[in-house]
Order: structure tokens, then C-alpha cells, then sequence
């Protein structure tokens, strides 16, 4: 719940209220005195004049405060930044075999700087920084076994074990991805993304299964894993809910997982909207011909829903037959603007001599206008 | 060679100007968009570009390096995205090569040294 430094702050802040309240309330109590007599005017002027120092107190106070904090904070920043820069240069310099290793133990920044390189190489550089992380005995995970750490130290160990990338630090990850909090468990699918390899894998995805991540993080969640996505995308498709299918569809397409083309043709009998058009769009973007499934293609044609119009017209071109000529060639008349356009470019990439000829002769206007603007386009 | 390196990330900053200097070649690094527009008006041997800058897109200096300043000068670009349409435009506005994070420096050296080669 607390951030740092933020304990401080709202113990001023109640100080301060504190502080108020008595000077507010010493003069309500005294002027209402007055008025009925019962204490001198002596007496009132002395507690305004005390409510009014309470009062500048209380602002001196908050002002000090904030003037220090960023004073503070300031030279606390810069003096980091400098140590941090230094020992970047020290293991960059060891990496290269320019100078030795600094013996460890390693201050904080020295940390941050092995992680940030561990981060940004691969190959050999990466595995030796591993090793060199493995050394400094990093304090992640004793922050995650613990049961009184704070969430944002726990966020901060989660993130720091993503960028080390150490493949025996998963067992550490995988039991958050079942927290109560969404915020710890969707760092830990980042996490355990970031760090789960070979077997590992499979484990994460077991895991995933159980995290009930909402489907954008889970689709983040799968780009992070790169290749290394098959096994998991397999698994969300056999037994994940509808949310978890759509994500592990949108990341075949996107990750461009051609072998797992064939598993997504099921799909295209998906009721769920959302779920067809994952599917539509993941087979698009692997330019996998639907074959077997073009009377559910002209279904999703005709469908009152644009965008399942809008994704079968893309969709339909990849099939190279005289059926999706046909069915382009009706879809250039349909009333949606992004379903003409689709038809057209679909027309111009399977045979552009219709395209011209529906430029000349469709018989809806707005039809003959789209394809002669894709035409020009596309010269 | 004389190398322009465009990057704010400090750790690969100093990773690259190391690795560079190591093989004989004369690294001058450039952190922000700004002054890396500046630089891009002396004549390089190659450049190293990342596309997140302070400031502005690496794309955009690339744009302006082939078309305004209409120079050829080998760019390699380093970039931690790594979206198909990242690549696609980078490869478009003329980068020679597209290499994304996590990257090692002796293939990041390699390919420079080709497309210096071959010019």
C-alpha cells in the first residue's frame, strides 16, 4: 500500500491536520463565547493570534517538507545515477576483458547495472553476466518467500527477476501467478514469461491456466515468450476459457506460428464473435489458405456484424478459387465502407483484371469507386 | 571507422562504444534526438540507430538522413521493438539492417563492417 517515503509524509499531513483542527477549534469555541458574553475581548484576541501561529506552523511545516524532499531526492537521484553509470562502465570493461571483476559484495547499483546489461545482450555476454548475478546473491528471493514484504518490494523483485532471465528463479514466480492481487499476479506472468525455459515452459503454462489474467495480459504475456509460445498457446486452446483461446489465437497470428495453423481452422466455427474474428485475423496474418471451410467463410460474409464482414472479405482471397472471386465480386456492393475495401484489395491480389473490371462495370457505384481507388492506389 | 552511435539507453551505450573501441573503430555517441540531428549533417562511416529517442523518433532522422541530407551512409538500426511494421518501415526509409534487444555485439560488429565493406 506504501510507497517510499510516503509514510513520513502522511504522518506530516495528520501532524498538520492536527495542528489545524485544535487552532480551528480553540476559535470556534472562543468566539462563540463571545457572543454570549461569557469571556473578555482579551482573551479572543489571544487565541486568534495563537490559531494564526499554529496555522503558519503547519505551513511552514508542509512547505519545509516539500522543499526537502525534492532537495533531497534530487542530489539522492543524481548520486545514484553516478554509481550506477560507474559500474556500468566497471563490468562493461570486465565483460570486454579490459579490467578484472570487481570481487562482489555489490552495492545496489551495481546490481541494477548487471541487470540492465543482462537485459540488453545475448549469446555468450549474457551467459557470463548470469553467472556474475548468480554471485552478487541478490536479495529477490527472500523478498518473495517473505511474508512481510511490501507489494511494490515484491513488484520490484518480480521485475528484477524478468530482467535477470535465470531459468531456477521460476519456481519463485509461479506460485504469485495464483495472488490474490492482480496487480503481483500479472507481474509474475510477465515474469515467469521472461525467465521459463525448456520444461519450464510447461509449467508456466499449467500456471497461466489457473491465473485467470484478463485477456490483453495474456496475450502480452504470450509475445513476451517469443518462440518459445507453442506449448503454452497449445495449452490455452485445449483447455482455456473463451477469453484465453481468443488470446492464444491473436498469438499465433502475430507470432506467426505456422504450425499451429491447422488448430486454428476449429475456430472458424466459433460462435463467440470475438473468437471468429481471432480466428479470421490469426489466419490472415499467417496467409494460411481456410480450405474446408468456405461455406463459413460466405457465413461470415453475410454476417450482420461489419467486422466479421471486414475479416472474412481479407480472409477469402487467400482461398484462390473462382468461389472467392464470386464472393468478393458481391462483396465490392456491401453498404460498409471497410468491407468494400477489403473486397478490393482482396480482388487486386487474386486477379486484377477483375478489379478493373469491376471498376468499369459492378453494378454499385460505390462498388466501382472503391475498386478504381484501390486500382490507383495500388499504381 | 568513424561511428555515429544514436542511443539514450545507458548500459547499451556504453556495451556498444566499448565493443567499438575494442575493434579499432572511433565510437561518438549521441543520447537525444536533437543532437543527433546535428551529428547526422557530418559524413559517418556507418551509423548505429536506436528508434526510442528523447525527443523524437529514430525513424524521423532516418528519414531525414536518406531524404533531405540524401546520404547513403550504412544505418544499422538496434531497437528493442519489435513489431513486423517497426521493421517494415525502418527497412522501407532505408536501414541496411534491423537488429532487436537482446543483441550480441560481436554479430552487431559483423554486420556493420559487411555493409561498410560493400559500400
Amino acid at each position: 500500500m506504501w510507497r517510499r517515503g510516503e509514510r513520513l509524509y502522511a504522518l506530516l499531513v495528520f501532524l498538520v491536520v492536527a495542528l489545524e483542527a485544535v487552532a480551528l477549534g480553540g476559535l470556534v469555541l472562543v468566539f462563540s463565547g463571545r457572543l454570549w458574553n461569557l469571556w473578555g475581548y482579551p482573551l479572543a484576541q489571544r487565541v486568534l493570534l495563537e490559531a494564526l501561529l499554529l496555522t503558519g506552523v503547519a505551513l511552514a511545516l508542509l512547505s519545509a517538507y516539500i522543499l526537502l524532499y525534492h532537495g533531497y531526492t534530487q542530489a539522492r537521484e543524481s548520486q545514484e545515477r553516478q554509481a550506477y553509470e560507474d559500474w556500468l562502465s566497471r563490468f562493461t570493461q570486465a565483460l570486454f576483458g579490459e579490467a578484472a571483476l570487481p570481487p562482489p559484495p555489490w552495492p545496489r547499483p551495481a546490481l541494477e547495472a548487471l541487470l540492465s546489461l543482462r537485459e540488453m545482450l545475448s549469446g555468450e555476454f549474457a551467459e557470463r553476466l548470469a553467472d556474475w548475478i548468480r554471485q552478487a546473491r541478490p536479495p529477490w528471493g527472500r523478498v518473495l518467500r517473505g511474508r512481510l514484504a511490501s507489494r511494490p518490494a515484491r513488484l520490484e523483485a518480480l521485475e528484477a527477476l524478468a530482467q535477470a532471465r535465470l531459468p531456477e528463479t521460476l519456481g519463485l514466480i509461479l506460485p504469485y501467478l495464483e495472488h490474490p492481487d492482480p496487480v503481483l499476479r500479472l507481474a509474475a506472468a510477465r515474469a515467469g514469461a521472461r525467465v521459463a525455459q525448456g520444461e519450464g515452459v510447461l509449467r508456466l503454462a499449467e500456471a497461466l491456466l489457473r491465473a485467470a489474467l484478463p485477456r490483453g495480459a495474456l496475450l502480452e504475456v504470450l509475445l513476451l515468450l517469443e518462440h518459445r509460445a507453442p506449448p503454452v498457446v497449445e495449452a490455452l486452446l485445449r483447455q482455456g476459457t473463451e477469453e484465453e483461446r481468443w488470446a492464444a489465437l491473436e498469438a499465433i497470428g502475430r507470432l506467426k506460428l505456422e504450425a499451429l495453423a491447422p488448430q486454428v481452422l476449429p475456430f472458424l466455427e466459433a460462435r463467440d464473435p470475438e473468437l471468429l474474428a481471432a480466428a479470421l485475423r490469426a489466419l490472415l496474418r499467417l496467409g494460411y489458405p481456410p480450405k474446408g471451410y468456405e461455406e463459413t467463410l460466405l457465413a461470415a460474409l453475410k454476417d450482420e456484424r461489419e467486422f466479421l464482414r471486414v475479416h472474412a472479405a481479407r480472409l477469402l482471397a487467400l482461398l484462390q478459387n473462382d468461389l472467392a472471386r464470386q464472393a468478393l465480386w458481391k462483396a465490392l456492393g456491401d453498404p460498409s465502407f471497410y468491407v468494400r475495401r477489403a473486397a478490393a484489395e482482396g480482388l487486386r491480389l487474386l486477379d486484377p483484371e477483375l478489379l478493373q473490371r469491376a471498376a468499369q462495370r459492378h453494378p454499385d457505384p460505390y462498388g466501382r469507386a472503391m475498386a478504381e481507388q484501390v486500382l490507383k492506389e495500388a499504381a | 571507422m568513424r561511428i555515429l552511435v544514436i542511443e539514450d539507453d545507458p548500459a547499451v551505450a556504453k556495451v556498444l562504444e566499448v565493443a567499438l573501441r575494442r575493434s579499432g573503430h572511433e565510437p561518438h555517441l549521441a543520447k537525444d534526438f536533437s543532437s543527433a540531428k546535428a551529428h547526422l549533417s557530418q559524413e559517418w562511416d556507418a551509423i548505429v540507430l536506436d528508434l526510442n529517442l528523447p525527443g523524437g523518433s529514430g525513424l524521423e532522422l532516418l528519414r531525414h538522413l536518406r531524404q533531405e541530407l540524401r546520404k547513403s551512409t550504412p544505418v544499422l538500426v538496434l531497437s528493442g521493438l519489435k513489431q513486423e511494421r517497426s521493421v517494415a518501415e525502418a527497412l522501407a526509409l532505408g536501414a541496411q539492417e534491423y537488429l532487436t534487444k537482446p543483441f550480441s555485439p560481436g554479430e552487431l560488429l559483423s554486420r556493420l563492417e559487411r555493409y561498410v565493406a560493400a559500400r
